[in-house]
């Protein structure tokens, strides 16, 4: 089956595609653009920290590896090196982080047609195990988020993004408030 | 700036804050004309509706001259006077493809809060609490208006801010409403609250074609405006029964379709209007739908109840046996502005509506917490509050 052919079909119904352990979030979120325009863009990972709230900074080391920096609750940050395991033009990408990582994860996103003139279905599936009760610290200054709640947030943003080519904000616009007095959103 | 902030239930005040500045590439600032308070601004003031901080800018009801426009803004320009809907859409999600603006998916940033709470969140609103966005609103000398290309109608100039201010809200939701009811020639629309938006309604139901339009509302000067259009009216302080009297008044039909134009605080004297009272004051409820449950009531078989008024949260008994008993069509939610403000501002034009009529009070910036007391309490006077700005 050639390529094109492929595109144009509806990958549905979803599947849940990794057999998942104890922490595992799989979400998925339709955006208006082609499965190629949505692959291109996840697959330079220099785009990921733009809608990854958590993650701080993604160095490309190499076409198959890459090193993440994410934040956490407290202020202090984990950082992993992965690797690419898997890399299908404009359907999916999984990855695995190196062994003896400090965070412990992998995951695959695949960008599956929409039907009718919908765009794509990103499917996000991730397993993530981070060593010496850190987990509860995976989470954002903002918000106190938990990991799963952050995927959900951060397709938002990915999807927001490629809509719109801005994210939805309010930080930096006026109030009666002091500095000091601002909401915490909890989600 | 000056800006009206909301303080807590019951108490807003003028606040000294820092302008409002473009923070994306799509935002403009404008510098407000003329404002005014909304009758779901009431909600917010009487605590109903969660997520409001203290510190929050009200205010979705607003228009100005554009200051400021960000790198990417295509359309809107300096020195353009617009109308802000009070919805922000992005314009590029499937639903504001669809002309669904008031559900886009891109523009609440607490998205998330609203997918826990309703399954899915709507899309952004100006002034109204941080399930909404927690955008600051137009209630101030200056707005900030994200996405400005889609959330906006620039105005001709020669037209008074006051013929077109409510391209905001209240005459596309009134409009709405009634596009809602599906009206064929011959209909009857019965229409609970002469507020703001039922007047609206009353006007809109007309204009689409609606042979008589009944008004239901306790304040006699509000009855009196709906007259002022051909409407009909019950005060329902003097009516034993509205369902019997509809029904009377209908030829034992009932009405084709209603209108619930008042939402969560309704007021009324029947035993579950009472009970409401109490249990929202107990906090046991979010919401005091009785009107909904007149609605669900009377209206007649196989037709069409049309919900602007806004709802918050989960209700209690209403009547849904009757609405399946009777296969009533129930059409509801926030306006998609957007929409309606073009073909709406050409009857303007047309002269086939002028929405100013609705007003009974215009304030400076000053006295706008006087003004909610007032439209708060006295509804019999305050009809309508516009704030007058620049």
């Amino acid at each position: 089956m050639s390529q094109s052919t492929t595109q144009n079909q509806t990958s549905l119904p979803l599947h849940r595609p990794l057999k998942l352990d104890r922490h595992k979030t799989h979400h998925s979120i339709t955006i208006r653009r082609s499965p190629s325009e949505v692959y291109e863009f996840w697959r330079n990972f220099e785009n990921l920290p733009r809608f990854l709230k958590d993650v701080i900074d993604i160095q490309v080391l190499s076409p198959t590896r890459s090193r993440w920096k994410i934040k956490l609750k407290s202020g202090l940050t984990a950082e992993w090196e992965a690797i690419i395991t898997d890399d299908e033009e404009g359907k999916q990408i999984a990855w695995e982080s190196l062994a003896d990582a400090e965070v412990e994860t992998n995951g695959v996103v695949q960008f599956l047609k929409a039907p009718a003139h919908r765009g794509t279905i990103v499917v996000l599936s991730m397993n993530y195990e981070v060593p010496g009760g850190k987990l509860t610290e995976w989470s954002t200054f903002f918000t106190g988020e938990d990991p799963d709640t952050l995927t959900q947030i951060n397709l938002k943003r990915l999807k927001a993004y490629l809509e719109t080519g801005e994210f939805p904000t309010v930080e930096g616009q006026s109030s009666g408030r002091r500095e000091e007095e601002k909401p915490r959103i909890t989600h | 700036m000056k800006a009206l902030c909301w303080e807590g239930k019951q108490k807003v005040s003028i606040q000294n804050v820092p302008d409002p500045k473009i923070l994306n590439p799509h935002d403009a600032i404008v510098k407000v004309t003329t404002a005014a308070i909304c009758g779901s601004d009431l909600h917010l003031y009487d605590g109903y509706i969660p997520t409001m901080k203290k510190g929050d800018i009200l205010g979705h009801e607003t228009m100005g001259e554009v200051m400021e426009v960000g790198p990417l803004v295509k359309k809107v320009k300096v020195g353009d006077r617009i109308v802000i809907p009070f919805d922000i859409g992005c314009g590029s999600c499937e639903h504001c493809i669809n002309e669904e603006f008031s559900a886009c998916d891109n523009t609440n940033p607490n998205a998330i809060l609203a997918d826990k709470l309703y399954g899915y969140s709507g899309s952004g609103i100006f002034g109204y609490s941080h399930l909404y966005g927690g955008y600051a609103g137009g209630q101030a000398e200056f707005i900030r208006v994200p996405l400005v290309d889609t959330n906006s109608l620039v105005i001709p100039k020669g037209i008074e801010d006051e013929r077109v201010i409510f391209l905001s809200d209240i005459f596309p939701t009134g409009y709405m409403a009634a596009e809602n009811c599906n009206i064929k020639p011959g209909d009857t629309v019965a229409i609970w609250g002469a507020g703001p938006v039922g007047q609206m309604a009353v006007r809109s139901a007309f204009l689409l074609g609606a042979e008589r339009v009944i008004v239901i509302d306790h304040y006699e000067a509000r009855l009196k405006m709906a007259e002022e259009a051909g409407a009909e009216t019950i005060n329902f302080d003097d009516s034993a029964s509205i369902l019997e009297e509809l029904k009377f008044r209908t030829g034992g039909v009932g009405p084709d379709a209603c209108i619930d134009a008042v939402g969560l605080e309704a007021h009324g004297h029947t035993l579950t209007a009472n009970l409401d009272r109490i249990k929202a004051a107990a906090f046991l409820a979010t919401d005091r739908p009785d009107v909904l449950r007149q609605t669900l009531q009377a209206c007649k078989k196989c037709g069409t109840v049309s919900v602007p008024g806004v709802y918050g949260g989960v209700l209690d008994k209403i009547p849904f046996g009757a609405a399946f008993g009777k296969a009533l069509t129930i059409k509801m939610g926030q306006t998609h502005t957007q929409k309606y403000m073009q073909p709406l501002l050409e009857k303007i034009i047309d002269g086939k509506i002028d929405p100013s009529f609705v007003i009974t009070q215009r304030v400076k910036i000053e006295h706008v917490p006087e003004a909610y007391r007032l439209f708060s309490e006295q509804k019999e006077e305050c009809i309508k509050v516009v704030i007058d700005l620049h």
